[in-house]
């Protein structure tokens, strides 16, 4: 009897959510679930975005203890890569850095994840020392824990990979190749430490493959590198996004780019430009910041378009 | 007849069905099939440990050395010769680190662990809605909203840090607050906790574009089935999004949660920034550059033991105590990731699930 009085058209007026269909309910919902971030979005992130963009426009200058500014174009762009002897040089060491050391810590937190995740002994220890380096990468280390150290046993003087790298460099190798795998080599402590977080998100990404898939692969016959291949890769490639996306954005905030014969932090350069004291460079800094996250933004849209073709959802 | 257990169970079975390696040894009916097997998965253990063990020796070194440096007495310190082990034990800079003048530890590390609950909860929260809403609740402006999203992630937090500040300087959503009150003016809310609170309930907190965007690609590797079905059994949005896609997604929440208590527990920029507490342990230990040697000459003062043995100028000192307060710092973390790394299990999200 019920279910008859529901089937009948319901009364105009009352119950507008229930005529609604299904497409609109899910728009509505969608924003509702969207509502708190979308606040967040607005007051404290594209409204100071809006700022930095429009001061990068600006000729900015100090009246009254306030911060006014006159529109004057590109000027400060102009400043930013004609003038400036740094900048333009800082950001295709940045660039060129990322490429050569991003694909290499996808690959190898993607390879710890593997061995980490699985069943063997003592997988609980072996797990929590790989969360270390996030711990120890963030504000923790504003010491500089190498210097932090009393006596240095600096990691490269227990392992020395010299022997190795004239082993690569004689054995006939194209030079620019065996160049890149040295680097590659002499960085990998370098980069175990630095791709933490890959390696948490990998390890998430594997747990979320049903082992039935990998049953099926057995019992079917596969090899282990055709199950690697045909599931666990397929499986993780939505993560392998995430974390290109991550790494690209880490490498920019934490390169070190080359600055009167010493290196500088990208970004503290630019917190430096900014905080100069006189008060143009207030807009240079706000170019600077602005032309660091177009090229990122550049980066991340190429790369990601790229790999995006490839990634498997189940939607 | 008695109830074999789990145990037994198995290696009946085992037995039965000639699946163990050791059980057919001891029958002595072993194929080439299966010593090939085993030498394979004792050629891939073996490859698995000496890799893991020589990647984790890279790890552990830097927090070896603090601990090592923390550990030492006075007298050894800055003994060329050690190496790995202090030559005489003793915690007294432990001691100093944990002291009211330095770390003020345990009053400390409640505040800190309760901050970063909080901090940790809303975060997971509003992050999971918005990573449910982009996969599977699109609307019409949803994927330019999902390019904030990245943009969030890309823009240094450097270039709006002025702006943000401001806006928590004088707090005022839509000119409300002023107007209720009277003044025009909103309120000041830096150096409150609600400050943190509203920006990681806002979505907005230490690298929450990561855990949106790490959600989403989680969700979107659902089968959309279970929920369709949700729909047409009558569940709502919100009892869907609660009572099937979170338990479906745990694994991905366990480790945003883990990832977001790690950062928000060690962050010092937007505490220090927003919430200048001297309570927070992460932000005490940023400021310790400035203020260790006069840390330790006050807490030297305050204990009779210390006085004698602790020189509060000598670098090595100093050192040695920012070596203690950072393993202080570290080490509650390690033991809790210790315990939740167990939940990190298989899912099993999509097993009973024909046709999919």
């Amino acid at each position: 009897m019920k279910k008859d009085k529901k089937t009948a058209a319901p009364k105009p007026g009352l119950s507008w959510y229930k005529r609604m269909d299904f497409s609109k309910k899910t728009a509505l919902w969608g924003m509702i679930f969207l509502l708190p971030w979308l606040i967040g979005l607005i007051f404290f992130f594209l409204r100071p975005l809006i700022n930095t963009v429009w001061y990068s426009l600006c000729s900015m200058q100090m009246e009254n203890g306030k911060f006014v500014g006159t529109f004057n174009g590109i000027e400060n762009f102009k400043w930013v890569l004609g003038v400036n002897a740094h900048y333009n040089r800082m950001i295709t060491t940045a660039l060129t850095d990322m490429l050569k050391a991003v694909p290499f810590q996808i690959f190898l937190a993607l390879f710890i994840a593997i061995l980490l995740n699985g069943e063997y002994r003592g997988r609980g220890i072996f797990r929590a020392i790989f969360v270390i380096p996030i711990i120890l990468a963030t504000g923790v280390a504003t010491f500089k824990l190498r210097e932090a150290s009393l006596t240095a046993v600096a990691v490269e003087s227990v392992m020395d990979m010299k022997w190795l790298e004239n082993l690569v460099i004689n054995s006939g190798i194209p030079a620019e190749l065996t160049s890149l795998l040295v680097t590659y080599v002499n960085d990998i402590f370098t980069v175990v430490t630095t791709c933490g977080v890959q390696v948490l998100l990998f390890l998430s990404g594997l747990q979320a493959i049903s082992p039935t898939l990998y049953e099926v692969a057995k019992m079917e016959g596969c090899t282990q590198f055709e199950t690697f291949c045909k599931i666990t890769l397929p499986m993780v490639s939505p993560t392998i996004l995430v974390c290109l996306v991550y790494s690209i954005a880490e490498s920019f905030a934490s390169a070190e780019v080359p600055y009167n014969d010493t290196t500088i932090r990208l970004t503290a350069y630019i917190r430096q430009i900014t905080f100069n004291g006189a008060s143009e460079y207030f807009g240079y800094g706000a170019a600077m910041s602005l032309i660091y996250f177009v090229v990122t933004l550049v980066v991340i849209g190429v790369i990601c378009g790229i790999v995006s073709k490839g990634v498997f959802y189940y939607d | 007849m008695t109830k074999l257990s789990r145990k037994e169970r198995m290696q009946k079975a085992e037995e039965m069905a000639g699946i163990s390696f050791w059980v057919d040894l001891r029958k002595g009916r072993l194929t080439k099939y299966a010593i090939q097997k085993q030498v394979k998965h004792i050629l891939s253990m073996i490859f698995r440990y000496v890799i893991l063990i020589c990647l984790s020796f890279v790890v552990i070194t830097p927090l070896w050395n603090l601990i090592r440096d923390g550990f030492t007495a006075p007298a050894v310190l800055g003994d060329k010769s050690t190496t790995w082990i202090p030559q005489q034990f003793s915690s007294i800079f432990m001691d100093i680190a944990r002291s009211k003048s330095l770390m003020d530890y345990w009053p400390s590390l409640a505040y800190s662990l309760f901050n970063t609950f909080i901090l940790t909860f809303l975060q997971v929260l509003t992050t999971g809605l918005a990573a449910y809403s982009f996969a599977r609740l699109k609307f019409k402006g949803s994927g330019i909203l999902f390019f904030c999203v990245v943009l969030t992630i890309v823009v240094p937090s450097d270039s709006i840090m002025l702006a943000q500040y401001a806006a928590f300087r004088n707090f005022d959503i839509f000119g409300l607050i002023g107007l209720i009150n009277g003044t025009g003016v909103g309120l000041n809310l830096i150096d409150k906790p609600i400050s943190q609170y509203i920006l990681a309930a806002s979505g907005m907190g230490v690298k929450s574009g990561l855990y949106i965007y790490f959600m989403r690609q989680a969700v979107r590797g659902l089968p959309i089935s279970v929920e369709e079905a949700a729909h047409v059994d009558g569940a709502g949005f919100l009892r869907t999004f609660f009572s099937i896609v979170v338990p479906s997604m745990s694994g991905s929440i366990l480790t945003v949660s883990v990832l977001s208590f790690l950062w928000n527990y060690t962050d010092t920029y937007y505490t220090g920034l927003l919430n200048r507490n001297t309570h927070h342990l992460a932000y005490q230990y940023s400021q310790l550059q400035g203020n260790v040697r006069w840390g330790i000459e006050t807490a030297a003062k305050a204990n009779k033991d210390w006085i004698t043995v602790i020189n509060a100028s000598d670098p090595f000192m100093q050192t040695a105590v920012i070596s203690s307060c950072a393993i202080l710092v570290v080490v509650p973390l390690l033991i809790m990731y210790a315990f939740v790394q167990k939940r990190f299990v298989q899912g099993a999200a999509r097993s009973g699930l024909g046709g999919d």
